[in-house]
């Protein structure tokens, strides 16, 4: 089976990345000094804002495989990897949801607040529901990879523009937060790790699409083993 | 709540989190791979 | 069949359909009006200075809810006895498909928001008034149909064979219009204060409509075709 030849290898890829990603957050807990306006606190961007990251890169790469399932790849594994893509997607952005909140309360004394990026997100976790919710809702497989494609394709197209809404509404209505997405850390070493931990995360997110991808692709192949075997009889 | 606390909790989440969705990933893979080599002899 | 015997074909059938059964423009129509009636309930805000900002707010939520009835059923009558598998076979050009029902969608959705901002005008007195002449609200109003339709059209047919579809399409449709009902609502209360972000917000709404109109008129082509 084409899927499992190497299997140990891309197994050893995401446990290295896994370990790195763990190594840098232990650094980050233990080996770097205070921020000046956040106290301590602010080591919690080394986790959300990496998770941020990855939770919008999946849109991207539901967009690539929505596309290629629509023109190229109708009945194959391309679809599958845009539905393993809104799975990666919907953790990554709960995370993001969740430490988000849990960093907001000592910065802004509230667990929520309407910030654009934090609302752009919660809407991107309704909308990764409801792209797995189309998913099974569709029996037909060909009309199921039309559908999806079309709609991978619509959140990545509505993305930008539902952040630059909620940003200029927000601008609007609340002046501006303490918190500037990491502009107030930009020294050096501050900003080596946090893109070494976007890096780390987004790749740990795409080997966790490749994966979950294949997993999908096996799962088809056993569906359709047990309809040839259940035709012989 | 500390901010200690705080750290805690959002990495807590955050490793917690990206470990389940790796075990989720691994098990299936066994599991299905165990089906298919049945079913690869069975036929 | 060229494409605009295909558009005026498509539009001649769906006005057949609609206004053989009342109950499908009334329902939208009386649905906004409930919610009209709901918003003031709980929106019971006396002041002068705050009755211009609920008077927009309601209007463009019930807008967005009252249209979300039109769009979903815009293909039911296609559904039945396999019509629309069998338009899909025809010469039917798919630009024309999708213009037609675009164009039915905007039609239904006029018929339904106009009286529906009047009736919100009504309740909210002569605070608010000015504005039923206002050509900014009506400008905006008709741009956010525009939008809305494309979306609701293109969705309405993606969702024809899912199952659970009276949930599943508000679950995708409101999520994919914020953008659009945060445009509509922010310009007209900034073409009301002489706000120069009125602007930003309709060039906006503008870019949104231009997005997805091309884009549903794509994708719907892509659905429907083999």
């Amino acid at each position: 089976m084409q899927q499992r030849i190497g299997q140990g290898w891309t197994q050893c890829l995401g446990l290295l990345l896994y370990v790195l990603l763990l190594s840098l957050w232990g650094y980050a807990l233990i080996g770097l000094g205070s921020e000046e306006h956040q106290g301590d606190v602010y080591r919690i961007i080394y986790m959300h804002v990496p998770a941020a990251f990855a939770a919008f890169m999946c849109s991207f790469v539901l967009f690539v495989a929505s596309i290629y399932g629509l023109k190229r790849n109708k009945h194959g594994q391309a679809v599958l990897y845009g539905r393993a893509a809104a799975e990666v997607g919907l953790a990554f952005t709960l995370i993001t949801l969740v430490t988000g909140s849990i960093w907001g309360k000592p910065t802004w004394g509230v667990w929520w607040t309407w910030d654009g990026r934090l609302t752009t997100t919660f809407i991107l976790l309704l909308l990764y529901g409801g792209y797995l919710f189309l998913w099974s809702a569709v029996s037909d497989p060909v009309l199921r990879t039309k559908v999806c494609s079309i709609l991978g394709l619509l959140i990545f197209a509505d993305v930008p523009i539902i952040y630059k809404s909620v940003t200029w509404w927000r601008t609007l209505h609340q002046p501006p937060s303490l918190f500037q997405g990491g502009q107030g850390l930009i020294a050096g070493e501050f900003l080596s790790l946090l893109l070494g931990g976007i890096a780390g995360v987004s790749l740990l997110a795409l080997w966790l699409i490749w994966q979950r991808g294949i997993n999908l692709g096996l799962q088809k192949e056993i569906d359709t083993q047990l309809i040839k075997k259940s035709l012989r009889y | 709540m500390t901010n200690l606390a705080y750290i805690i909790a959002a990495y807590s989440w955050g490793i917690v989190g990206i470990s389940l969705m790796m075990y989720a990933v691994r098990r299936q893979r066994l599991k299905l791979e165990a089906i298919l080599t049945h079913l690869e002899s069975a036929l | 069949m060229s494409l605009v015997g295909g558009f005026i074909r498509i539009v001649r059938q769906g006005f057949r359909v609609e206004f053989q059964e009342k109950e499908r423009l009334l329902t939208p129509l009386f649905f906004a009006a409930l919610m009209l009636l709901l918003f003031n309930f709980v929106l019971d805000e006396q002041a002068e200075a705050v009755q211009v900002k609920l008077f927009v707010a309601e209007i463009f939520l019930t807008m967005l809810f009252a249209l979300h009835l039109c769009f979903s059923r815009i293909f039911e009558a296609d559904a039945e006895d396999r019509a629309f598998e069998v338009l899909q076979t025809y010469s039917l050009h798919r630009l024309a498909w999708f213009a037609g029902k675009y164009c039915l969608a905007m039609i239904f959705g006029l018929l339904v928001i106009v009286p529906m901002i009047l009736l919100s005008g009504l309740f909210h007195g002569q605070a608010t008034l000015f504005l039923l002449y206002s050509p900014a609200l009506w400008g905006v109003v008709v741009l956010m149909l525009a939008g809305l339709s494309a979306l609701g059209v293109l969705l309405a047919a993606m969702m024809l064979k899912a199952r659970g579809r009276e949930v599943l399409f508000p679950l995708l449709y409101f999520p994919l219009a914020i953008p659009v009902l945060l445009a509509a609502s922010e310009a007209v209360l900034g073409f009301i204060s002489g706000s120069a972000a009125a602007w930003q917000w309709l060039g906006l709404l503008l870019g949104f409509d231009v997005i997805f109109i091309t884009l549903s008129a794509v994708l719907f082509a892509e659905l429907v075709g083999d």
